[in-house]
């Protein structure tokens, strides 16, 4: 191994030790990664205890998905992650060089909504990206993105995610018209230039636990963010905070197997597991998060706050293989964008 | 009788450390800091195979990568005009206190240090914004009556920062202070030259090179921040690293993050070269 390889490997895995340490003590337990937060216990107490109950295997968890992370362990050769929840940007066949494909024996494709599996990924849970909005601010409930853009009718700031493939363009371009379905390819430039009309009241969020913050507090009138997050800050934070279905933008978590895990067949039943009718439907148990099993019926009570419970209304789906397929040209067009004074 | 005698320097470019206990330090540098450093500088040329100087050449050729350039050095500029201004005036003061008051300006200045920069950033945001305090007193006392946007402006980076990097300022200016020697004042005073005329022609030029030393460090520094800017600057005020982390973690990019991280080392270190005499004075000295 020449040199440079070794300082390389050695820093990398330097980097990567403290996310190691776990997984050393026992080879055989199963490491389970997702974006922490809510979302991190309803997987401990509805998908991973009744696993470990069922099989008698030992899964942990860890909160932190990572995507630089994981690929610093996949090239290190040093991998301690056996199941990665990411989102809907991540896994598709752009990602394949760092993941394992998944094994459809074992996990029921069939089963799964189409366009929901694919060659690295399986869906877990259907969650959207909606307008939320202050309701001591906004009295009048709004009907869509293009509410989010009028400052006339609706005064005061609004809040959008900082992540270029997060949805910012798609907003842009379902408020100034274009019909969900036919919003792929993004016209970038229609869409900054729609941006451009309300940039000097656009704060940028960098995590969800901010954005529900922002529009909680009323420092925006509006913000755009994930539904559960929404939710969140209505039911469980009890903030003056309310949201609409209209125009939401489908996206869902994706379970993935990095490449070089040492537990391949376990995760692969765990996912099977995961994905399977009687665990899927109990992830709307405590959050509004929608099945990702055709067979599975969600919590009724949360049925009302489901992004799935609202396809009457206008909606639109990311399309994440054109997005992997452009992410960098996206990115930089964004980051020109937002940083132009 | 004998006289001991010492032996000859060695002829290293620097003097070597003598105390032994320095030398854990130095390789924890070394492994925790320096390798991981060349590690992600060297993917600049191995991301992908075979890249040799393309990635340099598509992040100097990007005019995004410019934008962020600029942002990043004007907010260290004006940082370092903010802290040297206030740095050597909070050190004057220091020298020209009793040592009582003088041990409670020290404790004052070193107090930041001891906190978090996150949460010294954050609570910036709840000072600065719409609903923060600043607006709450200005509207309560009728000086505006709509909230002053404070918050995600280039005025808020710049205090932030410069209250965070404050300390850098004050103690070298404070050092060069401490060692000017006092009779001098007296002897441009009795030759009579007024108190304003004996500070800028006696006291300051002698005490300027713990401002030039300061202010090199402080603007170092500032080329590297991340969290500050981006809790409390606007889209135009994002630095450097902020893109450097898009590569890293979004795009998954590391040869243009290891080409931008190459180049603000390169700049970090040519900066430190040029202000280097200064430093070495007020530390080494």
């Amino acid at each position: 191994m020449p040199l440079s390889s070794k300082i390389r490997l050695l820093a990398t895995v330097l980097a990567v030790g403290t996310a190691a340490a776990p997984a050393i003590a026992e080879d055989t337990t199963l490491v389970w990664v997702d974006g922490g937060g809510a979302y991190h216990d309803t997987v401990q107490t509805r998908v991973l205890d009744p696993w470990q109950e069922e099989t008698g295997n030992k899964v942990v968890s860890v909160a932190g998905t990572d995507n630089a992370k994981l690929r610093a362990m996949v090239e290190a050769g040093r991998v301690v992650w056996d199941v990665y929840n990411g989102d809907n940007s991540w896994g598709t066949d752009a990602d394949g060089e760092w993941l394992v494909p998944i094994d459809y024996s074992v996990v029921p494709k069939e089963e799964i909504i189409p366009g929901f599996a694919s060659t690295y990924r399986v869906a877990n849970m259907i969650y959207s990206i909606q307008l939320a909005y202050n309701t001591d601010q906004v009295t009048t409930k709004p009907e869509g993105w293009a509410d989010f853009f009028d400052l006339e009718k609706y005064p005061g700031k609004r809040a959008v995610m900082d992540y270029s493939v997060g949805g910012i363009f798609e907003i842009a371009l379902l408020a100034d018209g274009v019909k969900p379905d036919a919003l792929y390819p993004l016209d970038i430039d229609r869409a900054i230039a729609k941006l451009d009309t309300i940039k000097p009241s656009l704060v940028f969020w960098q995590s969800g636990a901010q954005s529900e913050e922002l529009v909680g507090s009323g420092e925006v009138a509006m913000v755009m963010t994930y539904n559960a997050r929404a939710y969140d800050a209505k039911v469980a934070l009890e903030l003056p905070v309310d949201y609409i279905f209209e125009e939401q933008i489908l996206a869902a978590a994706y379970l993935t197997v990095p490449k070089g895990s040492k537990n391949v067949d376990e995760a692969m039943n765990l996912i099977a597991f995961a994905v399977s009718k009687p665990i899927n439907e109990t992830m709307s148990a405590d959050l509004p998060l929608g099945p990702s099993n055709v067979n599975a019926s969600p919590n009724p009570e949360m049925a009302p706050d489901l992004p799935s419970s609202h396809l009457d209304k206008p909606y639109a789906v990311f399309d994440d293989q054109w997005i992997a397929a452009n992410s960098k040209m996206i990115e930089s067009r964004y980051q020109a964008w937002k940083s132009a004074q | 009788m004998t006289t001991a005698v010492r032996p000859a320097a060695r002829s290293w470019p620097v003097p070597l450390p003598d105390s032994i206990g320095i030398w854990p330090l130095l390789a924890a540098l070394l492994l925790l800091f320096m390798l991981p450093a060349a590690s992600i500088i060297s993917n600049s040329v191995t991301e992908p195979e075979n890249a040799g100087l393309s990635n340099f050449h598509a992040v100097l050729t990007d005019p995004t990568f410019a934008i962020f350039a600029i942002n990043t050095v004007r907010t260290a500029v004006l940082v370092s005009i903010v802290c040297a201004a206030l740095g050597y005036f909070y050190a004057y003061v220091m020298y020209r206190s009793s040592p009582g008051v003088r041990a409670i300006l020290i404790f004052c200045a070193l107090l930041p240090l001891c906190t978090s920069l996150l949460v010294r950033s954050f609570a910036w945001t709840v000072i600065l914004r719409d609903t923060g305090i600043v607006n709450w007193i200005l509207i309560n006392t009728g000086v505006v009556s709509q909230p002053v946007g404070l918050l995600r402006t280039s005025f808020a980076v710049t205090v932030g920062m410069a209250q965070i990097l404050l300390p850098f300022s004050i103690f070298p200016a404070y050092v060069s202070m401490a060692r000017f020697d006092g009779t001098l004042l007296r002897a441009s005073r009795s030759l009579g030259a007024g108190p304003v005329r004996s500070f800028l022609e006696v006291f300051f030029p002698a005490t300027r090179v713990g401002l030039v030393a300061g202010t090199v460090l402080v603007f170092v520094l500032s080329l590297g921040y991340f969290i500050t800017p981006v809790l409390l600057g606007g889209p135009g005020d994002q630095p450097i690293a902020v893109l450097i982390d898009a590569q890293v973690t979004s795009l998954l990019d590391w040869g243009a993050a290891g080409a931008m991280s190459a180049i603000v080392t390169f700049f970090v270190l040519l900066f430190l070269a040029i202000g280097w005499r200064a430093v070495s004075r007020i530390f080494f000295a």
